[in-house]
């Protein structure tokens, strides 16, 4: 008999709430049922700032994709993102203790407890632990059971973040009667979602630019070495334009859009474009031409200083020689003119963007990809979930049964 | 590994989730009345399932159904009779008062097993409905072995004897057959309501008739009246003595024990005095040890 799940992907961004819902038979097929887009409210970079407004938006999201999925949803996994999110890489090890020295069960036990155990401040929580290939006398085994060495090694990637954001953005889901079943930060859903398993053997480095964030993930011979989240999204080139051009946030939203590109491209900068005051676009008094050049000049900037940013943090793990697969781009900022160019230069990678589908198909959109990858993440991990094994209620148990 | 554990308690996970607070947005509320109005109306389902299964419980339990597991059933077309004596099919027609037509469902068949089971020649009967029109009715008769004659006012009336004591009055015997019946010189009749108790010198007299009928049938049928007599009043057969007339011995004498040794030496005594022409004996005791005690006598 097959078993089907139904999970509802939920990404609380700074510029919209996707709620996508999926099904899974049987842990092996996902079927994408319905998504549920509402424009944020209080949120700034990945936090809750007003949680009656997070909450109405993300809760009206949630019923718009249950009533086009035609189901109600019994499980939640919710993407985390933002700057408070912070991964640490550390190592275990341990001495083989038989005589024959030959690895046993317990030996990977206490390494990887020793990758573990490092202690967090307060207010902080883990999210992910990832676990890296292990390392026998220094070198690398897949699985070192009953190999023969002296020393065990294991590197353990631990993502944490700040307990009382992450707090709110599981009480907005609590709010609405559901419970989330695990949490996933944006940038791991991400990489699962736009690279595939061939891409991150050979390494790849995808980032995923949103409106108040951009998360990046950098694979490595299969398994995740380095992630994180820059405070820097689409958002900030829309203000970059408003305060540069002197335009109101729709116009510069509207310029971003239409005519924004991040290279300095000498073949039209030259060329003028009117800004319209009137919302009908008819030509009134204090309407003004604007060259182009100004407008690339204002995107390349911040554009250029986000790829710094992100260089910076990578540091000595961006090294092209290990990340054969290149740069994939993806989310909504990803769709501006020419960014995979400066991204490409800036990190010295060959940059790619994921294919832009029309708007009729809101799944295969990059700004979807979060919540696409956090279903994809479910179904290729499915004893991760952090909640997902633990004992319910017989009133939960009911419920369950009976889809309340 | 307490170290292990304190680094597990700061996991996500653990953050204590309240998925039952009150609803602060219009959606949530929405959700939750609808989540309450469905589990109201399962709750009214299961409640209205039970209430439907007790009350049809206490329907049922008051209002019995009948169910026919019989069949077709039709009026009785024949009645099969089978009985191990002599009671015939015509006696059963005088006793079983069941009514032309009635069908098979219309007859008490335990009532009517009782009815031949008051008959006293009736040791058991069986009664068995055959569907679809078919009463068959077995019985099992009680096996004459000896007579009592009752005095009757200025006539007389002869009882039947079975093997266990019982006595019965005989019926469709013929009268060739009761002849042949020794007759029981006792007094220890005792009646008990319309029947009479059954006479306990049977088991001491029994043993014998069976034997002398079985192997010595021509003196057996000599014999006319039987009785016992235990004067010392033991179990023991010390004092106890078995009486027969015959139409050749006036009387012969047993003791209640080993009829065998017994009647082999009454054979013998009576075929040596048959051949020496001595045609009446006047007693024959055969309760002595060792020896037969002859007393001839002339009619």
């Amino acid at each position: 008999m097959s078993t089907v799940s139904t999970y509802a992907a939920i990404e609380i961004g700074t510029s919209k709430v996707v709620v996508l819902i999926g099904e899974i038979l049987d842990g092996k097929t996902l079927n994408l049922l319905g998504v549920g887009v509402q424009k944020s409210k209080g949120v700034r970079k990945g936090k809750i700032v007003d949680f009656r407004a997070a909450s109405h938006c993300t809760h009206t999201a949630i019923l718009e994709a249950e009533a086009a999925a035609g189901v109600k949803v019994n499980f939640v996994f919710l993407s985390q993102t933002g700057a408070h999110l912070v991964s640490n890489f550390n190592k275990g090890s341990t001495l083989v203790r038989s005589s024959d020295n030959r690895v046993t069960k317990e030996d990977m036990k206490r390494a990887i407890s020793d990758a573990k155990s490092k202690q967090l401040h307060v207010n902080r929580v883990y999210i992910h632990y990832v676990q890296n290939p292990f390392y026998l006398d220094g070198a690398r085994v897949e699985d070192p059971f009953d190999c023969q060495g002296d020393r065990l090694e294991v590197g353990y990637l631990s993502i944490h973040g700040d307990e009382r954001t992450i707090k709110d953005h599981i009480h907005v889901i609590n709010g609405i009667g559901l419970h989330v079943e695990d949490m996933i930060v944006a940038s791991v859903a991400s990489g699962a979602s736009v690279a595939d398993d061939s891409d991150k053997k050979m390494g790849v480095l995808v980032i995923d630019i949103g409106s108040g964030t951009t998360d990046y993930v950098l694979y490595r011979d299969g398994y995740i070495v380095k992630t994180g989240a820059v405070p820097i999204g689409g958002d900030h080139i829309t203000n970059d334009l408003r305060f540069g051009l002197r335009v109101d946030h729709e116009n510069a939203e509207m310029i971003k859009k239409t005519y924004g590109k991040a290279i300095i491209d000498p073949s039209d900068y030259d060329e003028k474009i009117w800004l319209r005051t009137d919302p009908e676009g008819g030509l009134t008094i204090g309407d003004r031409q604007i060259r182009k050049r100004g407008i690339y000049q204002i995107v390349n900037a911040r554009v250029d200083e986000l790829f710094t940013i992100i260089q910076d943090e990578l540091g000595g793990f961006l090294d092209p020689k290990h990340i054969g697969a290149g740069l994939i781009l993806t989310g909504g900022s990803s769709r501006l003119n020419g960014i995979e160019k400066v991204a490409g230069s800036c990190l010295g990678l060959v940059a790619t963007k994921t294919p832009i589908s029309s708007s009729a198909d809101p799944i295969n959109s990059p700004e979807n990809s979060t919540v696409v990858g956090l279903l994809t993440y479910a179904l290729k991990h499915p004893n991760e979930g952090k909640t997902r094994g633990k004992k319910k209620s017989l009133m939960g148990k009911l419920s369950t049964i009976l889809s309340f | 590994m307490r170290r292990l554990n304190k680094v597990k308690e700061k996991h996500w996970s653990n953050i204590k989730q309240d998925v039952g607070r009150k609803p602060i947005t219009f959606a949530a509320f929405r959700r939750k009345i609808f989540k309450s109005c469905k589990f109201g109306i399962i709750l009214a389902l299961i409640a209205g399932f039970f209430t439907f299964l007790v009350s049809g419980f206490y329907y049922v339990r008051g209002h019995p159904i009948d169910v026919n597991l019989s069949g077709p059933v039709e009026p009785i077309q024949s009645i099969r009779f089978h009985s191990d004596g002599v009671l015939s099919p015509e006696w059963l027609k005088n006793v079983h008062g069941i009514q032309r037509g009635a069908s098979l469902m219309d007859v008490d068949i335990f009532s009517l097993k009782r009815k031949l089971e008051s008959f006293g020649q009736v040791d058991q009967a069986e009664v068995q409905r055959h569907f679809p029109s078919t009463l068959k009715v077995t019985i099992k008769e009680l096996e004459p072995v000896m007579r009592v004659r009752l005095s009757r006012g200025s006539g007389f009336q002869d009882l039947l004897i079975a093997s266990e004591g019982q006595i019965f009055n005989g019926f469709d015997y013929p009268k060739s057959f009761l002849s042949k019946l020794p007759f029981l010189a006792t007094d220890s009749l005792v009646k008990e309501g319309n029947q009479y108790q059954n006479i306990k010198e049977i088991q001491q007299i029994y043993p014998l008739i069976e034997h002398a009928k079985r192997n010595y049938s021509k003196i057996y049928s000599t014999w006319r009246v039987i009785s016992y007599k235990n004067l010392a009043e033991t179990d023991l057969g010390i004092g106890a003595f078995v009486y027969v007339r015959s139409s050749i011995v006036d009387k012969i004498i047993f003791r209640p024990l080993d009829y065998k040794v017994q009647m082999s030496r009454l054979s013998v005594a009576l075929k040596t005095t048959i051949e020496s022409g001595i045609n009446y004996l006047g007693v024959v005791d055969l309760s002595l040890k060792n020896t037969a005690i002859l007393e001839l006598a002339s009619r």
